[in-house]
């Protein structure tokens, strides 16, 4: 996947105009949670998600004050999505889980799911596993997924539909209509 | 279907997601830049501007926003010199790294016995890039690097190689040391082994290119023998310039237009490795990045490519096949 370009405006600090976007802190108390779940599918692990999470954040406090207000959210998504796809390091390698993670016997349904969707979604490509979690679990529209992965939406589209061919005969997904 | 993948996506999330204390995350971003800038005053003094790239100066009301440092150069570091000395008569250390401006690896070109055409190693040695950032990150990697163990090298073989560490220092000097295995080199009174010198720069080379943006295409002549000089290139992040096909012994095809256009797609989207039949049908594939190197693909039992390295757990499937790039058995 290639280096994002981030979305960037030339304006200086908003000062409580109506148009400023949101804190710092305040973004990362609202939606940290949220990202953190989005972690979670990609990683598949908890403290990786975290870490993960956390790591994109610092990467965005540098540049808060340029970021469009608008694309605040697209722009921290689209740090998170390329610094997972660059951990291409030792510790992040070997992503299929072949024991059953402790969180597995913790909080949520059916543990049985949560592994069989792991591993279904290990044995994507990182840029198709990225796109299922944006569209498919952050309900994201293809234009939105595009715009936080930096890439065009003809990409999205093909990228969903690998995605969506390989889970089907992973045999995570049944063929239906929808 | 899409709606079963809505539905199982949202029943495998864990409820309990932690929430992250937003104060703590701006304390740590504020450490980390201290940091970086310390780093950064030091390499100030050293620095070859050619080609450097400065980003905006920002002030923010109420947040202790600076101006951001210069991206340095990896690419106008000291040259290595034209002849490496011999194993036998290299220097077996250097003292402290205090003052280090860049370091880079000088490749032993003839390593495999035959020493390639001028053009070739000129293309190759140009393109190469040094560390020139958070030299300090490297001298802290060299500090943890084990001590030279004279009971492993006593049990295995060793490969010659004249290929050696160049360091760059403020006060103007350059000092080679080798980097070949089994080499005890002295580092400010620790002894450690050459292997892992270099070892220990490739990863701060790695982290370079995460965080320096800068490139340089490698422009020299692709063949199906590229010399092997030892790179951090990894499938994801470098982009794929220029490659040939190769098969067997004939001679080396240019990929070029949309069959290049699917092979650096598939290098920017590698997966795990794939399991498959070991068919080795002579197939592989030589490409150039944008940051200097020249790597090679091995066609695998299910047609596509693998990247391997030395530690298998970091060695990946780049998911296109030999068909696609026009290049079947």
């Amino acid at each position: 996947m290639r280096e994002a370009v981030p979305v960037l405006s030339g304006q200086d600090e908003a000062t409580g105009d109506g148009t400023s976007g949101p804190t710092f802190e305040g973004y990362v108390a609202a939606r940290s949670p949220a990202l953190w779940r989005s972690a979670w599918l990609l990683t598949g692990d908890r403290h990786r998600a975290e870490d993960l999470v956390q790591t994109a954040l610092l990467k965005c406090w540098r540049r808060w004050d340029r970021i469009d207000p608008a694309s605040v959210e697209a722009y921290v998504r689209r740090t998170m999505v390329t610094t997972y796809t660059d951990w291409w390091r030792r510790r992040w390698n070997g992503e299929v889980p072949t024991e059953v993670l402790p969180e597995a016997a913790g909080a949520g349904p059916d543990p049985g799911v949560r592994q069989d969707v792991l591993a279904a979604l290990a044995s994507l490509p990182r840029g198709q596993r990225a796109v299922v979690v944006l569209r498919y679990f952050d309900d994201l529209t293809e234009a939105q997924t595009a715009a936080s992965l930096g890439i065009s939406i003809g990409t999205v589209k093909s990228q969903a539909a690998r995605a969506l061919r390989t889970l089907r005969t992973s045999g995570l997904l049944e063929d239906t209509d929808d | 279907m899409t709606d079963q993948l809505r539905s199982l996506l949202h029943q495998a999330v864990p409820d309990d997601a932690p929430a992250l204390d937003p104060h703590q995350v701006a304390g740590a971003a504020r450490r980390a830049r201290r940091r970086a800038r310390v780093g950064a005053a030091g390499l100030a003094a050293g620095v070859v501007a050619a080609g450097a790239i400065t980003t905006a100066v920002v002030s923010g009301g109420g947040e202790d926003r600076v101006a951001e440092d210069p991206v340095a150069d990896p690419y106008a570091a000291p040259a290595c010199p034209a002849v490496l000395p011999e194993p036998s008569g290299a220097a077996t250390g250097t003292g402290s790294l205090e003052g280090l401006t860049s370091v880079r690896l000088c490749p032993d070109l003839a390593a495999s016995g035959e020493v390639p055409p001028e053009a070739e190693q000129r293309a190759i040695l140009d393109g190469m890039d040094a560390l020139v950032g958070d030299l300090d990150g490297f001298a802290d990697r060299v500090a943890a690097i084990e001590p030279f163990d004279s009971m492993r090298c006593a049990a295995i073989s060793v490969l010659p190689t004249r290929q050696s560490l160049q360091l760059s220092f403020d006060d103007g000097r350059t000092e080679l040391v080798p980097t070949m295995a089994c080499s005890p080199i002295d580092v400010a009174g620790r002894g450690v082994d050459g292997q892992y010198l270099a070892d220990a720069y490739l990863a701060a080379l790695d982290a370079q290119r995460d965080a320096n943006p800068t490139t340089r295409a490698y422009d020299g002549p692709l063949d199906c023998s590229p010399v092997p000089v030892a790179t951090p290139a990894r499938p994801g992040r470098e982009r794929i310039v220029a490659a040939v096909g190769c098969r067997g012994e004939e001679p080396p095809v240019a990929l070029t237009g949309s069959t290049l256009g699917r092979l650096q797609e598939a290098w920017s989207d590698p997966r795990p490795l794939q399991t498959c039949t070991l068919i080795d049908h002579g197939i592989r594939v030589v490409a150039a990045t944008d940051r200097g190197d020249v790597v090679t693909l091995s066609g695998n039992g299910c047609q596509t490519f693998d990247w391997t390295t030395v530690d298998p757990a970091d060695s990946v499937d780049v998911p296109v096949t030999s068909a696609d790039l026009g290049l079947t058995p």
